[in-house]
């Protein structure tokens, strides 16, 4: 398959995704397999940030596959797959709700119990998300998402979210501070 | 703890907290698959010749404005028919095609219609004079010369025959136009709901529906507002579900993107040769058509909203590697309030005066069609994020949050 000896050799991992892109748009559900294998997480992250419950952010993972599945056609190679991937979990985010003002403990609780019934998920990691979800403002934990979990540039989530690169730059340093300095004080306490 | 090894946690906690989607996703893609009916291939023909066939329909018209057909009407609704252009009109016919009732759904709807007694007239013969009026009233010309047909169907009947019937019929009127039609009789309570919430047809909201499908980046919200022709500008190549095109969407109300590349480029001081991965997309922002136009010169990135009707620079970004400067009509014209007085607003907002808090930053930037003010500032174990409208200084958003 073609998409295998893609992944293997020295492509780099936009341009194996735009190759994967090009098959999906001939209508080849491996490649979109594959797809969803390389990044669900990284945009199951963005939608965890756009999202205040799980059933939504999980119904955006999986409206954005289908839409990309449905518009692969109409991608442009220009080495940018991911914020193109990115740009319609945000629309389709940005359809579904206007992020309802932070209902913290019911949103909280929510994820609480998500994140517990997943075994994958360890008590640290469970203590982490849920501290990024409580602490950093919505576009904080957008940008955060967008470039600590998916690797995507500064720049380029700039243009996905509409904001001055400056601002991005300025958001995610003060977002990963506060982040870290939670995470260091919650183990103190422990 | 490091940064990087935060993310790396975090990018481990977030990949053990995904769901396992693919088997739902790709049995859905199976559903959809069924769903998508390919439309054959644009027919394109060279415009020309509109004007002529404007005037036989206004002759038409001027002679018709009493259609009563002597034929009996059954007096049961069977169909709805809605015109599309920006006037939007509705027609409901029985089941022998006669006009049981017509209505003007839009201000330019009613001026569409006039005086015109449609009802008991043939389906057929209303639809040519109300495109005969809408020719006449400069609705349809050679600059915006799309048109949606919509057909629902009532209690099983053939709405698809119909639709086939009428398109057919105004693409031999109109030899240069565009033609959408479609069959709505199934449309999904999605597609009814934001009908009713936009106030169009439930024919405009599946065409807008089936643009931000194939291109995402658009909302339904912002395309509410488009015309026919505009809306059928942005479908272009795209695949739009089961609504059938014939014609291509006149640009001719545009510069072309040539003429909007050079604008751009002699804004930035750059000649052609200068510049790479040059971008040129027709789009809608800030409501109006605008000419995308992207390029790169060195290390520093250009991106040019240039206003598709009359070539104003809207809006402009370049991009010296996180250096920012931005500019445009949508920032002068729409800069009334200015920085102080936006920062005041958000202090006073907040009860605050500006000695009593630190790390207050202000950055103007576009939301939409809007220019706003996006406002930061901490005090004391708070931290405040404000957006003011930046042409009349309301409050859009207001949120404090808590360190902890």
């Amino acid at each position: 398959m073609l998409f295998m000896t893609l992944a293997t050799s020295e492509y780099s991992e936009a341009e194996t995704i735009e190759a994967l892109l090009a098959l999906i748009a001939r209508g080849d559900k491996a490649a979109l397999g594959e797809l969803y294998e390389r990044t669900h997480a990284a945009v199951f992250g963005f939608a965890m940030s756009m999202c205040s419950s799980p059933a939504d952010a999980e119904d955006i993972l999986h409206d954005t596959y289908l839409a990309v599945f449905s518009s692969a056609d109409s991608y442009k190679p220009k080495g940018k797959p991911m914020a193109w991937i990115m740009t319609i979990a945000k629309n389709l985010a940005r359809m579904r709700m206007r992020k309802a003002r932070r209902q913290l403990d019911i949103a909280d609780e929510d994820w609480g119990q998500y994140l517990t019934a997943k075994d994958a998920v360890s008590p640290d990691e469970r203590i982490l998300l849920q501290t990024a979800m409580k602490i950093l403002s919505d576009t904080q934990q957008q940008i955060v998402m967008l470039h600590a979990v998916a690797g995507i540039k500064h720049r380029e989530i700039a243009a996905i979210l509409d904001m001055p690169t400056a601002t991005v730059l300025s958001k995610y340093s003060r977002a990963i501070k506060k982040l870290r300095t939670a995470m260091e004080d919650n183990r103190n306490e422990r | 703890m490091k940064d990087n090894s935060i993310e790396s946690k975090l990018r481990s906690a977030v990949s053990h907290a995904a769901p396992d989607a693919l088997d739902d996703i790709l049995s859905a893609c199976d559903h959809e698959k069924g769903k998508v009916i390919y439309m054959e291939k644009k027919r394109t023909s060279p415009l020309r010749g509109f004007a002529a066939v404007a005037a036989v329909l206004v002759l038409l018209i001027a002679g018709a404005f009493v259609f009563k057909s002597l034929g009996g009407a059954s007096n049961t609704l069977a169909a709805v028919v809605s015109l599309d252009v920006n006037p939007s009109i509705e027609l409901n016919v029985d089941k022998n095609e006669n006009v049981l009732s017509a209505r003007g759904l839009n201000a330019d709807g009613k001026t569409v219609l006039g005086d015109m007694q449609l009802e008991g007239s043939k389906l057929d013969v209303a639809v040519n004079a109300i495109i005969g009026s809408m020719l006449q009233n400069g609705y349809l010309d050679d600059m915006a010369n799309s048109i949606l047909l919509s057909v629902s169907g009532v209690d099983g009947y053939n709405a698809e025959a119909l639709r086939s019937q009428l398109a057919s019929d105004v693409n031999k009127q109109l030899k240069n136009c565009a033609v959408l039609s479609q069959d709505v009789s199934s449309a999904d309570s999605e597609t009814l709901k934001l009908a009713e919430k936009y106030d169009i047809t439930v024919g405009k909201a599946e065409l807008i529906r089936q643009i931000v499908k194939a291109d995402p980046r658009h909302s339904f919200d912002e395309l509410s507002e488009l015309s026919i022709n505009e809306l059928n500008l942005l479908a272009d190549g795209k695949s739009l579900g089961s609504i059938d095109s014939t014609g291509k969407a006149s640009s001719k109300a545009y510069i072309g993107s040539d003429a909007a590349l050079d604008i751009a480029l002699s804004h930035a001081k750059l000649g052609k040769n200068d510049v790479r991965n040059i971008e040129v997309e027709l789009d809608y922002e800030y409501g109006s058509m605008v000419y995308e136009v992207e390029f790169e010169s060195g290390a520093v990135e250009y991106e040019y909203d240039i206003n598709a009707a009359d070539g104003d620079i809207v809006w402009y970004e370049k991009d010296s590697g996180g250096r920012i400067e931005q500019g445009g009509s949508a920032v002068d014209g729409n800069d009334a309030v200015g920085k102080e007085k936006a920062t005041q607003t958000a202090l006073k907002h907040a009860g605050l005066s500006s000695s009593q808090v630190t790390e207050l930053e202000v950055k103007l930037d576009r939301d939409g069609g809007r220019l706003v003010y996006e406002i930061e500032f901490r005090v004391s174990g708070c931290e405040y994020e404000y957006e003011i409208n930046a042409s009349n200084g309301s409050i859009i958003k207001s949120e404090k949050e808590l360190d902890d």
